[in-house]
């Protein structure tokens, strides 16, 4: 009697979370389900296409095309958050007077708007009124007249290193979190051992992270496949298409093809892939435990 | 605040009670009372309801007294963006039984807010929409039909014709021009005369702006000749395509579809492909997603631009030492001009509950209206009330703004958006192409397939 009420307790407690999911998640995701099968305009009659969204889109070529950068994308743009990331969680995870300071400043970026940042990043490159490019023409790099975002692969560059400047503290919190949650006995151990620092960080300090290292891929993983708004504000997908990402696509068939059908066809594959992605990743984590 | 019903509305219970009892106390008598009882409770019932009757109907007509509020949707226009809550602030004064009340919504999202607008039953009664989305409006069937509207417009010839043009699908009006624009080209006329051309004469053909802006160019520093934004489609189809039409080519054929590979398109590819490789326009121009577009001629650097008359009153107000002309944008020959005709059509949604009064409003928009808009200054679509109110305000530079009007086009299509605006669409793909690649008929062919794609799927 008592374990039924607890559990009656315990679905009222978590019942406005359930409600909250339901209408703004399960609730569009069917919606999306169903558009997906319609021919679905902004405006005029919606008819049932069955899966005819689906098939074109795989004989779309410039959505195939679109799916390739964001996969080059995301290769690129991994690498460089994790080991900016794990860096500066290295340099701040023991509490001192400088390490206050140092969290503040590296986590600043975090708090900017993705807009704002992309939009800041935008004008800093502006080849005639931007810092940057100023910046090298007085260290005597040139020039610099030519628009760094107007040419490839000056854009994607670019824009990884303004989603590093802005993502890398999100992730150096979490790794630091986790660095900070390690039993400090076991680091003294290691000391005593005679472990030096590089072999602490590879056989002690990952290995306990392990978890959180795999948090950490996945959101970076997830986030730069559903990269959008980076690109298109800094390059609006240009030079020709170049940096033009799967979302941005899908945004472009539904606000500027009105054609709302095939971009929820294409968000359904997308959501599919990412859960497959995510799922993969999650399982890989599992076993090496 | 309490609400007190009106005189005439308290004058009448009072007549009609006292109507009721002069009838009851002309019957006396014996048994006659009883049947004057009788009367009287039926006498007092249809008493009561003519009674109740004819004070609702005065309660109704009082009610429908308080004027009628249509709401009104438009996206920012005119210098500073606030032109159009000027004008519904005239309109609102200078009338008692209908008011307006203005939204004014990004031009990013415009279509998209009036479109979800209207399938979920919240549109506006009127709004003011960027011409070149009309057709497809119209071919939704968001709009009412306001034939009947142009047809009784005694000023219906003075209408810009690209407007009337646009407003029309399968033969009705689903829309009527409201604002105009044009776009022309700008020069500096110091720079002109540094670089020892005539300040006073503006280039004639296409050649003599490639000529013109390699002189400029050649002052040194980082002066330019021309300036564009070379990732924005939308600027493009502004400044660019008049190079087309004036030669007399087209972008999309009558029926709306695609028309890249014409021959004037390669020249006129060829011709920004020439200012770029000469190097007559910034670097900068190339990424330029049409957050500077004409700003940077306001530095005194860049010899010439393409702009519209939204573009002149900001000049002359905020630089007064920058000397600049205003002139047609013209074709590969002598006498060859042409202009975007641009700015809005004014619209009925359909399921409005104030037909009658937003017809009166459009009535008004087309009319007075029109005067009251080219005072501001904004180019009235009215050629009559441009050539009387507005030229007079600025007759050198307006007057070019009239011409441009006369002569102005307008890409008629349903799918503008994946066809021009689409900053990835065909349109600008072919401009960044052939212009900063080189391959002019390469890009071409590359967008007229595209275009024909999306074309097809649209129709």
């Amino acid at each position: 009697m008592k374990t039924r009420t607890s559990k009656q307790t315990g679905f009222w407690f978590i019942l406005p979370a359930m409600v909250f999911v339901l209408l703004f998640f399960i609730f569009p995701l069917i919606a999306v389900l169903i558009m997906s099968m319609t021919n679905f305009p902004l405006l005029g009659e919606v008819e049932y296409v069955g899966l005819q969204n689906y098939t074109d889109m795989i004989g779309d070529t410039e959505f195939h095309q679109t799916i390739i950068q964001t996969l080059i994308y995301t290769v690129l743009v991994t690498p460089p958050l994790f080991f900016v990331g794990l860096g500066m969680a290295l340099l701040i995870r023991k509490t001192n007077k400088l390490s206050s300071f140092f969290r503040t400043f590296f986590f600043m970026p975090i708090v900017i708007g993705f807009g704002s940042a992309a939009f800041l990043w935008y004008w800093l490159l502006d080849p005639g009124t931007g810092y940057i490019p100023q910046l090298l023409r007085d260290l005597g790099f040139g020039a610099m007249d030519k628009p760094i975002l107007g040419y490839m692969p000056g854009a994607l560059l670019a824009v990884i290193l303004m989603v590093v400047w802005k993502f890398s503290s999100f992730q150096m919190i979490l790794l630091m979190a986790a660095m900070q949650g390690i039993d400090p006995e076991v680091m003294e151990s290691s000391e005593m051992d005679g472990a030096v620092k590089w072999k602490q960080l590879r056989y002690i300090t990952l290995p306990l992270i392990k978890r959180t290292l795999g948090m950490v891929f996945i959101l970076s993983i997830a986030g730069s496949l559903l990269a959008f708004d980076q690109f298109y504000i800094m390059t609006s997908g240009g030079p020709t298409g170049q940096t033009e990402t799967m979302v941005f696509y899908v945004w472009r068939q539904a606000f500027r093809s009105f054609n709302l059908g095939s971009a929820a066809a294409m968000s359904v594959a997308i959501s599919i892939a990412l859960l497959l992605v995510s799922l993969i990743q999650v399982r890989f984590i599992n076993e090496k435990d | 605040m309490t609400y007190r019903f009106p005189d005439s509305l308290q004058e009448c219970s009072k007549k009609r009670i006292s109507q009721f009892r002069g009838i009851s106390h002309n019957h006396k008598g014996g048994q006659m009372q009883q049947k004057v009882r009788k009367k009287r409770w039926v006498t007092a019932a249809v008493t009561a309801v003519a009674l109740g009757s004819s004070c609702f109907g005065l309660l109704s007509q009082a009610a429908s007294a308080a004027p009628v509020t249509l709401t009104f949707w438009s996206r920012p226009q005119g210098e500073d963006g606030g032109i159009i809550k000027l004008m519904i602030d005239e309109f609102n004064r200078t009338h008692t039984d209908i008011q307006a009340k203005l939204t004014i919504i990004p031009q990013e999202q415009f279509v998209q807010k009036v479109a979800t607008a209207y399938r979920s039953g919240d549109a506006p009664d009127i709004t003011s929409v960027d011409l070149i989305y009309v057709p497809y409006f119209a071919k939704a069937g968001a709009f009412e039909d306001v034939t009947s509207i142009y047809n009784a417009a005694k000023y219906k010839d003075q209408w810009s014709q690209a407007h009337v043009a646009l407003g029309k699908y399968k033969n009705k009006m689903y829309s009527l021009p409201f604002t105009a624009e044009g776009s022309v080209l700008f020069w500096n006329k110091d720079l002109f005369k540094r670089a020892g051309l005539d300040p006073e004469k503006a280039p004639q053909t296409m050649g003599e702006i490639l000529s013109a802006a390699k002189k400029i160019t050649a002052l040194g520093g980082d002066t330019k000749g021309y300036y564009f934004s070379g990732a924005c489609a939308g600027c493009n189809i502004f400044t660019f395509a008049p190079f087309i039409w004036a030669q007399g080519g087209d972008v999309l054929k009558k029926d709306g579809s695609p028309n890249f590979q014409s021959k004037e398109a390669t020249v006129a590819l060829k011709f920004y492909r020439d200012l770029w490789t000469a190097g007559t326009v910034p670097e900068s121009a190339k990424n330029d997603n049409g957050a500077s577009f004409a700003a940077p001629f306001l530095t005194g650097k860049v010899g010439m631009v393409g702009a519209g008359a939204f573009f002149i009153p900001g000049l002359i107000k905020n630089h007064p030492d920058l000397k600049f002309g205003v002139a047609p944008l013209p074709g590969a020959k002598v006498g060859q001009s042409s202009s975007f005709a641009g700015g809005d059509n004014i619209a009925v949604l359909k399921g409005t509950k104030y037909p009658k009064e937003a017809r009166k409003f459009l009535a008004w928009a087309t009319d007075k209206g029109q005067t009251f808009l080219a005072k501001q200054p904004v180019l009235p679509t009215r050629l009559d009330v441009a050539q009387k109110t507005y030229v007079p305000l600025d007759p050198v530079n307006y007057q070019v703004m009239y011409d441009a009007l006369l002569v102005g086009k307008t890409p008629w299509t349903t799918s503008y958006n994946s066809l021009i605006q689409d900053g990835q669409g065909p349109w600008l793909r072919m401009f960044t192409r052939a212009i900063f690649d080189g391959d002019i008929t390469g890009a071409q062919k590359a967008s007229q397939t595209q275009a024909v794609k999306i074309y097809k799927k649209e129709k």
